[in-house]
């Protein structure tokens, strides 16, 4: 595999919540290739969704920096920001009843100016997410009467129109029924031949090694192993992330693992 | 030693005799003094008081109407040990014929029970038809309280005659009650003359700043400026718009225009310029094409220290004013100055040179 | 949801602008034909210098309110918010409480009194909330809100108290029951500078407000600055509502109302939405308007008015439809 240039680079990156609070994320240095979909696992409270939230430019760090196709977060603008790194959130439907497309076209706002109201490019590049997440059908019924997967399929459909280079996705998986769940890996897969990048945090490590390519293993806000998926993700690691006795088997070229009882 | 004995048991006597007499002789305006009163306040309650009240209190609300009927006897001006103060003063004008007056106790707005008892009144003087929370608290602590309505002409003339027993002196009620009365009567019998014209339409209203803004309001129908209209010979056209007990009633441009009186008299809130206020209204283009404004109708209702359309006992020269404007041609020898002159003498007992002094630099009128 | 609902719309507040012009006390009460209003002079002089502006004053403060009303519940993602959110109607009943108890209540500080401290409710509550150590922003902003608008409401208390009985605190019950009946032009004319600029903002700015509903996170990962956007809109808002309400006095939920209307007829989308609601919200303060001045001889306070039928219209929507909004 020809090396890929780094997409999302972390440079000796520190976070604490407060000044005197203990720190969240310690020294962190890491490289997302191009074109890969790397998952980060670790127990909670492993600092997972803060180094999301981290990329995203959401929380500043206390030292170092992320960059981003060489781009340094503390020096771009949130807009332009926003056109490299969309965000799949864990999220809740909007108060107000707002039709699919209508909510799938906000993912348009990085590029419209403030006074600025989607077109018809705009249109269409929401309407092709739509299609790409198999919604299109149901581009007019209002978000909040969506099924849960349905709703996380919006979300991703959103992300899709904004377009980013990287993708971050905080447990796209849970709450998701096996129809579902195959539909947004198959979705996230597919990114890759788009050239995107997709960082997705997760508890379950089976979904790692079904998707990922590479996975970082956290604990306690440092990296305690991290690579190509096949060779970090193996009992001796994942014992020591989650302190529990793991069990990896490979059956048919596939990983699987389970806590040993 | 006999003779002596004889002349001193007389002298005894005599002189026992003369103690008695002059016991008795200065005993008996105190027995009377102390006798019962007994009436039906303006509430409908039955007042029984033991003693007529020495130290009489003024409550409630325009506490200083009460007061103004209470100095038209000499009694009321000794008992009236103090009242209540709504605004800056407790009267603007019972200073000027009372040097004392302001040596009366002054309770600031709304006082408790309480601070009511404190003073040791034996009469509680307050203005209402209906009997309240305040004076069921005061029944409790054995406080009487008595209720005057001091609203409308027909109430005054009930409430001076409560106020006759109440300060022991009913001569002095019956001339009050008469001087009201006959004023009543001179313009009723000068309008029910030979040749009963139509009742020119009238509107009376209140100009006043309300939150800022200018209002133009109508006074309720009970009220004592409708009454006063009414008795002076004219239809009040606002009847339709005004409430039926109580409260101004704000009514726009347009109605008024509708409605197209042939009279307008306007009350001036008193912080406002009565003569700046027509001025402006005789040369804004809407009411300049009021029938009222273009025949020279529209008139400020005067007042000296206290407005002459309230239920201030003023009203009754109110009413003489609003006959002789709305009906001029009834009401030729009505001389309103003498008519001053006669309110004050009869009831305050100012003579013309205390008139001239205290009350003319205060008056507010004639306006053209 | 209507088809077409926007042409609709439009024929309706121009029919009721209309009827407006020719409804009144004079020439006749109720219904004039033009031609009677055109051959009385009086008439014509009332219609053009009272009544026109205060068809226009009135339809102005529903727009204003329906607009600042739907902004604020979409800013605060909470469909159960009036137009005086943040301390805004508060604020300006303070200022006018305090004009009538300390500047014997001249005409136009009583309105600037008002619209000064309105427009201080929103400053006060930000500056609230930046002292606000937990909770997201939107949650400080409220939590401030809410203490500053009681403050307000406790400062009028004490005011009236101080008042005089006689004059001062009728004056301040009468201001807040809210009444159009002194409008002139140049009242209007004072208004304008600060609503037109206000309402185009919000107009231009209607589709960032379904961004801005979002989650602040999510607003921010698709590139807006929430904070600094959310300001600018509160600020036109505020200003708007604050001005008006100077003129007005206190009129209560038409901002709470007309936005939850016009998501019945147009759907949630803040495209429509807004400014559906600026049309019905115009609307329907007109029509109170003219039941206030014509109905009865006498005035009818307009805060009443809407109030009566703002409540009816809520308790018909909550009990015949689904809201719209997610339960």
């Amino acid at each position: 595999m020809k090396a890929r240039s780094p997409i999302v680079r972390i440079d000796q990156m520190s976070f604490a919540y407060s000044a005197d609070g203990p720190e969240v994320l310690t020294d962190f240095n890491w490289e997302f290739p191009q074109g890969t979909v790397t998952a980060l696992l670790g127990p909670n409270g492993s600092g997972k969704t803060t180094l999301l939230n981290l990329v995203l430019g959401w929380l500043s760090p206390t030292a170092g920096c992320v960059r981003v196709n060489g781009r340094d977060r503390a020096e771009t603008t949130r807009r332009d920001w926003s056109r490299e790194v969309g965000l799949v959130p864990q999220e809740e439907p909007p108060v107000f009843e707002l039709g699919l497309l209508e909510y799938t076209l906000l993912g348009r706002a990085p590029y419209l100016g403030l006074l600025e109201r989607p077109g018809v490019k705009d249109r269409k590049a929401a309407e092709a997410a739509l299609e790409r997440t198999g919604l299109m059908k149901l581009w007019s019924r209002p978000v909040n009467a969506l099924s849960g997967g349905e709703r996380q399929l919006a979300a991703i459909a959103r992300v899709l129109a904004q377009d980013p280079s990287v993708l971050l996705l905080d447990e796209p998986m849970s709450h998701l029924d096996l129809g579902n769940t195959r539909r947004i890996l198959h979705i996230l897969k597919s990114l890759r031949r788009d050239g995107k990048s997709v960082i997705l945090t997760t508890h379950e490590p089976n979904i790692a090694a079904v998707l990922a390519d590479e996975a970082v293993l956290l604990k306690e806000g440092r990296i305690l192993a991290g690579g190509s998926a096949a060779s970090v993700l193996n009992a001796e690691n994942l014992s020591a992330t989650y302190g529990v006795e793991v069990d990896v088997r490979t059956i048919d070229n596939r990983l699987f693992i389970l806590p040993r009882l | 030693m006999s003779g002596f004995r004889v002349r001193s048991r007389a002298l005894l006597l005599t002189a026992i005799g003369a103690v008695l007499t002059a016991f008795f002789a200065n005993a008996l305006p105190l027995i009377q003094a102390g006798g019962s009163v007994d009436f039906v306040d303006a509430a409908g309650r039955n007042i029984k008081l033991e003693r007529a009240p020495r130290r009489i209190l003024v409550i409630g609300n325009g506490p200083f109407i009460i007061a103004h009927m209470l100095y038209m006897f000499p009694q009321g001006r000794e008992r009236l040990v103090g009242m209540e103060r709504k605004g800056k003063t407790a009267s603007d004008f019972l200073p000027l014929i009372d040097s004392g007056f302001e040596k009366k106790i002054f309770l600031s707005p709304n006082p408790g029970p309480e601070q009511i008892a404190g003073l040791h009144p034996d009469l509680v003087l307050t203005r209402g038809t209906a009997p309240d929370a305040k004076a069921a608290a005061l029944a409790e602590i054995g406080i009487p309280v008595a209720f005057l309505g001091l609203e409308t002409p027909a109430q005054y003339q009930k409430d001076v005659e409560t106020l006759g027993r109440i300060l022991e002196n009913p001569s002095r009620a019956k001339e009050i009650s008469s001087y009201f009365q006959g004023r009543i009567e001179a313009v009723a019998q000068a309008l029910a003359g030979p040749g009963q014209a139509v009742k020119p339409r009238v509107l009376l209203a209140l100009v006043i700043a309300r939150g800022g803004k200018i209002a133009v309001e109508v006074p309720a129908l009970s009220w004592m400026q409708t009454l006063q209209v009414k008795a002076a010979g004219g239809d009040p056209v606002w009847s339709e718009a005004a409430e039926p007990s109580s409260g101004w009633t704000v009514v726009n441009l347009e109605q008024i225009a509708r409605w197209n009186p042939d009279k307008i008299i306007l009350v001036v809130w008193h912080s406002m310029d009565p003569g700046k206020t027509l001025e402006d209204l005789r040369t804004d283009p809407h009411w300049s094409a009021l029938h009222a404004v273009r025949t020279g109708s529209l008139h400020a209702f005067p007042s000296d220290l206290y407005g002459w359309d309230t239920p201030d006992p003023r009203w009754a020269l109110g009413l003489l004013w609003l006959a002789k404007t709305i009906r001029p041609e009834r009401f030729p020898d009505l001389d309103i100055d003498r008519e001053i002159e006669l309110f004050y003498a009869v009831l305050y007992g100012l003579d013309k040179a205390a008139v001239e002094a205290k009350i003319r630099p205060f008056i507010h009128f004639n306006y053209r | 949801m209507l088809r077409k609902p926007f042409p609709l719309l439009v024929a309706i507040a121009l029919a009721v602008v209309i009827l407006s012009v020719l409804m009144g006390r004079y020439p006749v009460s109720g219904f004039s034909s033009p031609s009677a209003i055109l051959q009385d002079d009086l008439a014509r002089s009332l219609v053009l210098h009272l009544r026109l502006p205060r068809i226009a004053a009135a339809f102005l403060l529903g727009t204003v309110l329906a607009a600042a009303g739907f902004v604020f519940q979409m800013l605060f993602r909470n469909p159960l918010v009036d137009s005086g959110f943040l301390g805004v109607s508060q604020g300006a009943a303070f200022g006018a409480s305090l004009a009538i108890v300390f500047a014997a209540g001249s005409a136009w500080i009583v309105q600037l009194g008002a619209a000064v401290f309105g427009f201080l409710g929103l400053g006060l509550s930000y500056g609230l909330a930046r002292r606000i150590r937990f909770g997201g922003s939107i949650l400080r902003l409220v939590l401030a809100g809410i203490a500053v608008a009681s403050l307000f409401s406790a400062g009028t208390g004490l005011l009236k108290y101080i008042s005089d009985p006689q004059k001062q605190l009728p004056d301040i019950t009468f201001w807040m029951l809210g009444g159009l009946w002194n409008i002139t032009w140049v009242d209007v004319l004072q208004i304008l500078p600060v609503v037109l600029p206000s309402l185009v903002l919000i107009i231009v700015m209607r589709w960032r407000l379904n961004l801005l509903a979002l989650r602040e996170e999510t607003a921010f990962s698709l590139g807006a600055s929430p904070r600094r956007e959310r300001l600018v809109l509160l600020i036109a808002a505020a200003a708007a509502t604050a001005v008006v309400v100077s003129k007005a006095g206190q009129i209560s939920w038409v901002g709470l109302i007309i936005p939850h209307i016009a998501r019945r007829i147009v759907g949630s989308d803040a495209q429509r939405a807004l400014p559906a609601s600026l049309l019905v919200g115009g609307i329907f303060v007109l029509i109170c308007d003219d039941a206030a001045r014509t109905l009865l001889s006498g005035e009818i306070p307009l805060g009443v008015l809407t109030a009566l039928v703002g409540t009816a219209a809520f308790l018909a929507l909550l009990i015949k439809h689904r809201p719209g909004v997610k339960t």
